[in-house]
């Protein structure tokens, strides 16, 4: 959390360090329009216009400023309207990304200004964001056999992740978070906890109190400040900026429903139809897919993603995560980057976020989470907004 | 006098304060919706009428929500005192969510609900607070 900072502060942050990734440079006299995704800033702070104003703090007035929202889905969905402007070919430069500023505003208010993306009939029937995605991981367990374990293995691996990102906010293991809890309780002279293992750390109602059953405080992301972009060039032009583009080899985006009107409480239905579409422009399958970032919000809404998105049979999620096949070292590495759940969740910045995982794991420069082999070249983000309401997917490509 | 009212969040509140839980069918493809569409979004008419149905059903998602809205902590709920919230699938077919309750003092808030709940039928109550819309309360049968 930045608690110094604004969006404009964020926003101007996450552009240095884009200036600094471009390998050729580049002149932001060239950007010809703005893409940003943001929730609602309106109510995190107060302030819903932040188009014009980040489009100064730049130095890009007077070139258009458009906030696309989508919930959680925000900037994901500025990607795809970018690449929309490109393909059109009435832009060649444009800067796309996201930003949200929620340490402001105390846990309860925070709560509060994401309930703004929920279906006004589950807010009426009490729930809460955590409290949905609770009762969608209460039918998955019934419909699949799966148990809290298997949420378990999820947080773990994100930690593990986090634990290699200098960027993440929450950037300790389990086991060192664990240890770290344990030292304290020592220095003050409290009972120590005798916890074996981070399983049974986990599995502690102390140390891990419930949030809404059976999720707990280690299966919700955390809230988050942040802001990220990306720069995106026509093709034609991209030899200008760099001898190592990536390419956008598929888009797509997706509505959904509620739990009263969902086609399943186990998958998302947003979620299938952004992949199909994004697979279809890409000419590509699931199989091709090398590392993916997707929308762990909460622990189980992971398990439900990589099998959405055609990686896992459907209810074959949780055994996959089990056997490691989406840790660093498996066959489908999922959240590289510590996922929602730990390199944070600025809600309307994860979309563009997500992206520049993918784009550095592509260009080699994960450092101590890099993917290996040089045949890395295909990886896909997954975003998804609100209850489930809106997901977009995007595949980036390495190559022609 | 219900054939009139519109198909609208407010009419099905207000059949809710009268203790009916209504729901539109679609004379076209005969789906059945609650709460109420008065367009089909699948045949994309509106040849709907109201339909009251049982409020009867079975459980198939819950949670119980120990980290609560401002609205609700004012009500007296938190960590301490959690509640229940869960999908029912009505025997006429549509999923309802809805607040969850035991019918008794301990009540869903307490150990007692769990995974294992998930299958039990389910019976509609109607729960009239100080505001407009009452809230819809399912117990075991």
């Amino acid at each position: 959390m930045f608690p110094e900072s604004n969006s404009k502060d964020l926003f101007l942050e996450a552009f240095g360090d884009l200036r600094e990734s471009v390998d050729a440079g580049f002149d932001p006299a060239e950007i010809e329009a703005l893409y940003f995704g943001n929730f609602t800033n309106d109510f995190f702070v107060g302030q819903s216009h932040w188009g014009a104003i980040l489009s100064d703090a730049l130095g890009l007035v007077p070139a258009p400023a458009t906030r696309t929202e989508g919930a959680c889905a925000s900037s994901g969905l500025a990607f795809r309207e970018a690449c929309f402007a490109i393909a059109s070919g009435f832009y060649d430069v444009v800067l796309v990304g996201g930003v949200e500023d929620m340490s402001k505003r105390s846990t309860a208010e925070v709560s509060e200004g994401l309930a703004l993306a929920a279906i006004p009939y589950e807010l009426d029937a009490g729930f809460n964001f955590p409290g949905v995605f609770g009762a969608i991981a209460s039918a998955y367990f019934d419909k699949y056999d799966a148990t809290r374990e298997h949420l378990i293995n999820v947080t773990i691996k994100s930690h593990e992740n986090a634990s290699r990102n200098p960027r993440a906010q929450l950037s300790k293991s389990v086991r060192q978070m664990m240890e770290s809890k344990a030292q304290r309780a020592a220095e003050r002279g409290h009972q120590l906890p005798e916890w074996s293992d981070e399983r049974e750390f986990l599995r502690d109602e102390t140390a891990n109190p419930v949030v809404a059953s059976p999720l707990h405080m280690f299966d919700c992301c955390p809230i988050s400040d942040g802001a990220a972009c990306l720069l995106l060039v026509a093709d034609e032009i991209a030899g200008r900026f760099t001898d190592h583009p990536l390419h956008v080899a598929g888009i797509g985006q997706g509505s959904g429903r509620g739990l009263q009107a969902a086609d399943e409480l186990t998958s998302f239905e947003a979620t299938r139809a952004a992949a199909e579409e994004a697979y279809q422009m890409a000419g590509l399958g699931p199989g091709d897919i090398q590392f993916a970032e997707v929308h762990d919000c909460f622990s189980i809404a992971e398990l439900i993603h990589i099998e959405d998105l055609g990686f896992f049979e459907p209810g074959h999620g949780h055994l996959a995560t089990a056997d490691g096949l989406t840790g660093l070292q498996g066959s489908m590495p999922i959240n590289t980057s510590g996922g929602l759940k730990c390199k944070g969740h600025p809600v309307g910045a994860t979309g563009a976020a997500q992206l520049v995982e993918v784009w550095q794991q592509l260009r080699q420069q994960a450092q101590d989470r890099q993917l290996p082999g040089k045949d890395l070249c295909i990886g896909l983000a997954h975003n998804l907004g609100g209850t489930g309401g809106t997901s977009s997917v995007t595949i980036l490509r390495r190559g022609a | 006098m219900n054939q009139q009212r519109p198909f609208t969040d407010r009419s099905y509140a207000a059949f809710l304060s009268e203790e009916q839980l209504m729901g539109s069918r679609c004379h076209d493809c005969k789906q059945l919706f609650i709460p109420p569409r008065g367009l089909c979004p699948d045949c994309h008419t509106e040849n709907l009428s109201w339909e009251q149905v049982g409020g009867r059903g079975r459980l198939v998602a819950l949670t119980r929500m120990a980290m609560v809205s401002p609205a609700l902590a004012e009500e007296g709920y938190g960590k301490a005192r959690p509640y229940c919230s869960g999908v029912i699938e009505l025997d006429e077919g549509p999923r309802v969510v809805a607040r969850l309750e035991a019918g008794s003092d301990e009540g869903f808030g307490q150990e007692m609900i769990g995974q294992e709940m998930i299958g039990q039928a389910m019976q509609v109550g109607f729960e009239h607070l100080d505001r407009k819309t009452p809230r819809l309360v399912f117990r075991p049968v």
